[in-house]
């Protein structure tokens, strides 16, 4: 019952878990993987630093309290990246900046720039598929490089790694921290060590030194519930819970339970998959509305700009959908969702809107709402399609009106072309989402 | 030098596979008046991409107001526009 493997040098070594103890099978010759994972540092907010000194701004924001927010006018007040400096007035990621100026009334605000980010993402990228052909854009700021068949190329990974640094804080301006190992999750770890402007190696043999002595909420998939779990149960860092005995781990929190303690322990088998090659199961999009919505009609506008944009992009992929869900959160912060079944697939703007306004009408119990979202699984190619006799009729009319609509997006702008409803209203057309980038925007490791 | 980074009316020769060749600019002072100068001679051409916008910086040299003096101007590729980059 092989459950993983661990590099050791250039060696593997199959690790067989058996309640307290391990079994430990080393095959030789085989050639172990090596791992870059490259962070940019506070990516948004260096991004903004770099963008606006090339402009003549004449303070380095990086060196400052400052952060990057959304605009609090529109309740998209959260801080989404600081500087170093913030850290000591308790200025996190996530909180709002309201609070954040509490704490800190000298907190220079910059709004984001999407457009910046992404061109800063792929020129790093275009960097990064120089020295191999697997990449994977785990999110904008973050990716993963398969460096294991590039060894014989370009030589140690860890010169190569020193290398990619160098040239990304040389050429476009701003620095990462790459960490060095033989899999994504202790790669991942090791690129989180100390920043900025950073490489550190993370080898197994050197995870009791380097990875056992921190905190367990920073290891990789231990949020702050699991933290708070595994405290109440004197499990503080990261070697408490490599230590621990993993079918405890297992009752306690069930399959998460297995998986933090094989990620304590630096086993990850995940594969570095460029992104062409990842299989999307959903696409989602929501947005956290200006004023809460007390009125159906409100709230069916704002659906329907909402589907626009999953809509879409569900066509770009060439895929049809049977499954519609619609997620709600009010005022008071209590999340429900509902969802769908379909018996056929669609791919319409007006159909998946259809279905989305009846499920709102099923679960919404009419309550403020402060945030809505629609989301779009259960694919299948668009390329054949399974008629059926409840289809309606003017679905084809349909599908060349939404394809019409889509060339025409694409060629002159989301703005061009809206539906009537949203005329002379405050509603915007599309709603949703920062950019049609087909990965993460910032954070979250979706294995 | 500072960075200025503002828009500029340039004239520019586009010659085949080569680097554009600005011959002389012009600029908006603060009372929104143009001052046209001409580009004596260009000393080099940097290819760039900070924060990954790719752009060619160019150091010049010209005679403004009786004095010579350096200055750099960008041309951002893909905005196809000019900049007075740092004077």
């Amino acid at each position: 019952m092989p459950d993983a493997y661990i590099g050791f040098g250039n060696k593997i070594i199959l690790a067989k878990e058996r309640m307290f103890c391990y079994c430990i099978v080393i095959k030789e010759g085989d050639e172990v993987a090596r791992i870059l994972h490259i962070d940019a540092n506070s990516a948004y907010l260096s991004w903004t630093a770099v963008a606006m000194l090339e402009i003549g701004y004449p303070i380095d924001i990086r060196e400052i309290p400052a952060v990057i927010a959304g605009n609090p006018e529109n309740r998209h007040g959260i801080i989404l990246a600081k500087s170093i400096s913030t850290k000591k007035f308790g200025i996190a990621t996530g909180q709002s900046l309201f609070e954040a100026r509490q704490k800190c009334p000298d907190l220079k605000v910059f709004p984001p720039r999407y457009d910046l980010y992404m061109t800063c993402s792929n020129a790093m990228y275009e960097i990064l598929k120089e020295y191999s052909s697997k990449v994977e854009r785990y999110s904008v700021d973050e990716c993963f490089l398969d460096y294991t068949e590039s060894v014989s190329k370009f030589g140690d990974p860890v010169d190569v790694a020193y290398r990619i640094k160098d040239r990304i804080k040389k050429e476009l301006g701003f620095t990462v921290n790459i960490g060095v190992s033989s899999n994504k999750l202790l790669a991942k770890m090791g690129s989180e060590l100390k920043k900025p402007d950073r490489v550190h190696t993370l080898w197994p043999e050197e995870m009791q030194g380097k990875m056992w002595p921190l905190p367990v909420g920073e290891l990789f998939m231990v949020g702050r519930a699991t933290a708070q779990k595994l405290r109440q149960i004197n499990i503080n860092t990261i070697g408490d819970l490599a230590m621990t005995d993993p079918n405890h781990m297992k009752a306690l929190l069930k399959s998460q339970g297995q998986l933090v303690w094989n990620y304590a322990n630096g086993i990850d088998s995940s594969q570095v998959i460029p992104n062409s090659q990842i299989m999307q199961k959903g696409i989602g999009n929501s947005t956290t509305t200006a004023y809460d919505l007390t009125q159906r009609q409100e709230a069916y506008m704002v659906i329907l700009a909402l589907t626009e944009r999953t809509a879409t992009k569900l066509r770009k992929l060439g895929n049809m959908t049977s499954r519609v869900s619609l997620s709600i959160k009010t005022n008071n912060f209590v999340s429900y969702s509902h969802q769908v079944q379909l018996q056929n697939c669609i791919n319409t703007t007006s159909e998946i809107y259809k279905y989305a306004c009846l499920l709102f009408d099923e679960c919404w119990k009419g309550e403020p709402i402060r945030h809505i979202g629609v989301s779009v699984f259960d694919f299948s190619s668009s390329d054949m399609e399974q008629l059926s006799i409840f289809d309606k009729e003017n679905k084809e009319k349909m599908q060349s009106l939404d394809k019409t609509v889509d060339i025409i997006r694409s060629r002159y702008g989301e703005e061009a072309i809206k539906r009537g409803v949203f005329v002379n209203g405050d509603t915007k057309p599309m709603q949703g989402g920062t950019n049609d980038g087909d990965y993460i925007m910032m954070g979250g490791y979706g294995l | 030098m500072k960075i200025l980074s503002e828009p500029i009316d340039v004239l520019v020769k586009f010659k085949g596979k080569e680097k554009p060749t600005p011959y002389k600019f012009r600029y908006l002072d603060e009372e929104e008046v143009y001052h046209e100068i001409k580009i004596d001679k260009i000393i080099t051409i940097e290819e760039t991409k900070i924060v990954g916008i790719k752009s060619y910086i160019y150091c010049c040299q010209s005679q403004i107001k009786g004095v010579e003096k350096f200055y750099e101007i960008k041309y951002i590729i893909g905005e196809c526009r000019w900049e007075l980059y740092k004077i």
